[in-house]
Parts: C-alpha cells; sequence; structure tokens
C-alpha cells in the first residue's frame, strides 16, 4: 500500500471510529452553564458580603476612632472643667474669706465708732451732768 | 467544521446564542473527546472534560478574537482542562482505558480494532498528533499551537507516529 493510502486509510478509520461516538446530550453542558453561573453568583455575592462587612468594620473603626475622639476632647474639657471650678472654688473662698474678713473689719470698726461716738456723747453728757 | 465557522458560532455564543454552542457541541464534541482521552485514558473522565470544555467556551466566548482559529481556541481550552486534571489527579489511582468507545465497531470491526490497538502502541503525544490531524483536519501547525511543541517536533512526531502504526499493522492493513 502506498503511504498516501495508508495515511488517509488510517484517518478515514479513525474518523469512521469517531462517529461511533454519541455525544452525551446538550442539557448536561447546559446543566454545567448553569451550576458554574450559580456558584460564580454565589462566590460574586460572597465576597460582595465580605466587602460590605469589611465595609462595615471600616465604618465601625471610624465611629470607634469617633468616640475615641470625643472622649479624649471630653476628658480634656473635663479636667479644663474642673480646673477652672478648683480656680472658681479657690477664688469664690479667698472672696468670701477677705469680704468675710473685710466686713468683720469694718464692721467692728463702725462699731468702735459708734462705741468711741456714744463713749464721746456719754462723756459730753457725762460731762454736761457734771 | 471549518475553523471560519467556528469562529462565527463562537462570536454568536459571546452574544449569548445558545442554539450556536449546541451546533458547535454536536460538531466538535466527539473529536474534543477523542483529544482529552488521548491525554487522560478514562472514558468517563474524558466525557465530562469534554463538556466542561463547551462550559468554558460559553463562559470566554466574550473574550475569543476571530482570527480564523476558532477550533485551535477550542482545543487549547480542552488542552488546558485535560493538563489541570492530570496536574491535580498526579497521585490518584484511576482505571487506565485502552480505547475512547464503548463498544465494538460493525463497520470495518477488524481493522478498527487493529488500528486502535496500534495507536495504543506509540506514544501520547503521537496519539494526540494523529488524532487531531486525522479527525478534527488540523494542520500541524495549528497542532503545533495548541499543543506548545515547535512546528519540527511536531512534524517529526507526526511522521514517527504513522511510520509505527505503518510497521505494527503491516502490509495486509487494508
Amino acid at each position: 500500500m502506498k503511504k498516501e493510502n495508508f495515511d488517509d486509510k488510517i484517518g478515514s478509520l479513525i474518523r469512521q471510529s469517531a462517529d461511533k461516538i454519541t455525544p452525551p446530550p446538550f442539557y448536561s453542558v447546559l446543566e454545567k452553564i448553569a451550576r458554574n453561573d450559580s456558584i460564580e453568583d454565589y462566590e460574586s455575592a460572597f465576597s460582595a458580603h465580605s466587602d460590605k462587612r469589611n465595609h462595615t468594620a471600616l465604618k465601625i473603626t471610624g465611629i470607634a476612632a469617633a468616640l475615641i475622639g470625643l472622649l479624649a476632647v471630653g476628658g480634656v474639657a473635663v479636667i479644663n472643667m474642673n480646673g477652672s471650678m478648683e480656680k472658681s472654688t479657690a477664688a469664690d473662698t479667698s472672696y468670701e474669706f477677705s469680704e468675710e474678713h473685710n466686713g468683720v473689719t469694718s464692721s467692728s470698726e463702725e462699731d468702735m465708732v459708734s462705741e468711741s461716738d456714744t463713749l464721746d456723747c456719754f462723756s459730753s453728757n457725762t460731762s454736761d451732768y457734771k | 467544521m471549518e475553523h471560519k465557522l467556528a469562529d462565527e458560532l463562537i462570536e454568536a455564543v459571546a452574544h449569548g446564542d445558545m442554539g450556536a454552542l449546541e451546533i458547535l457541541y454536536y460538531h466538535m464534541y466527539r473529536e474534543i473527546y477523542l483529544y482529552i482521552f488521548s491525554l487522560v485514558h478514562n472514558r468517563c473522565e474524558a466525557e465530562d472534560l469534554a463538556q466542561d470544555t463547551f462550559m468554558r467556551v460559553y463562559k470566554y466566548a466574550p473574550n475569543f478574537t476571530p482570527q480564523g482559529k476558532g477550533k485551535s481556541w477550542i482545543y487549547k481550552i480542552a488542552n488546558h482542562l485535560a493538563l489541570t486534571y492530570l496536574k491535580s489527579n498526579r497521585n490518584a489511582t484511576s482505571i487506565s482505558e485502552i480505547t475512547p468507545f464503548d463498544s465494538g465497531l460493525e463497520e470495518n470491526a477488524v481493522n478498527s480494532q487493529a488500528l486502535l490497538s496500534a495507536i495504543n502502541k506509540i506514544s501520547d503525544s503521537e496519539q494526540q498528533i494523529v488524532l487531531m490531524h486525522a479527525v478534527s483536519g488540523l494542520t500541524l501547525g495549528e497542532i503545533a499551537e495548541i499543543t506548545n511543541l515547535p512546528l519540527g517536533t511536531v512534524k517529526w512526531k507526526h511522521a514517527n507516529a504513522l511510520k509505527k502504526l505503518r510497521k505494527i499493522l503491516g502490509e495486509n492493513f487494508i
């Protein structure tokens, strides 16, 4: 047999054999496509969910950071407030003290004056009686 | 199937035409199955991987650029799937089957059986080249592109495979 004929014969026999193969029904491919699509949908949904979770985590972190910031600012404010309160309390005390002191002084001086006046009057009155 | 027709059908699949995918499937399933079988030597796996090939044709059709190489593109998908399967099942024990056919062949049964027996005696890469060339009508250049082998190697392997087959089958082979 010539070389070309032999090669052709081989090719022809292989093709004949291949023709005997029955492909599975096409719907089995469609099923695979549908299954694959649903897996991909699930995967994309899952990745979207994890993105959302990451986003939520970021939001929570942001809120936490904001809260910490607020607490820090609040703490400083409280410290400042306490400081000013203490300061004002000290000032008030000193004020009260000085007022009290002044008052006492003034009242005692007034009292003394009035007493002396009274004494003078009394003395003058007594001299008059003399 | 001609390359140009394959290109047109793949383009139609890219636009969601499932009818085009069905035509591709029924025209090319046999050769894809035979090609995969020559790699994995397991009918069941070859059938499954051949179906997976068309599933991927549907999936990747939007990425396909028509250049008159539609059939080669589908073969590349089949080649990739079969090699991935072999890689992931390297240590798995599977039944290595001799022929890709279920039942005996009525017409030219003796010759066909003798040929299949002879084909099994040549190397895997030689089997693939002979099958692709004989069944799909792919040129040796296209086979070189699909298998990532130099064209010279493919030509040499093809000639060598035919020489071996002639020797095994003898002069009485009709």
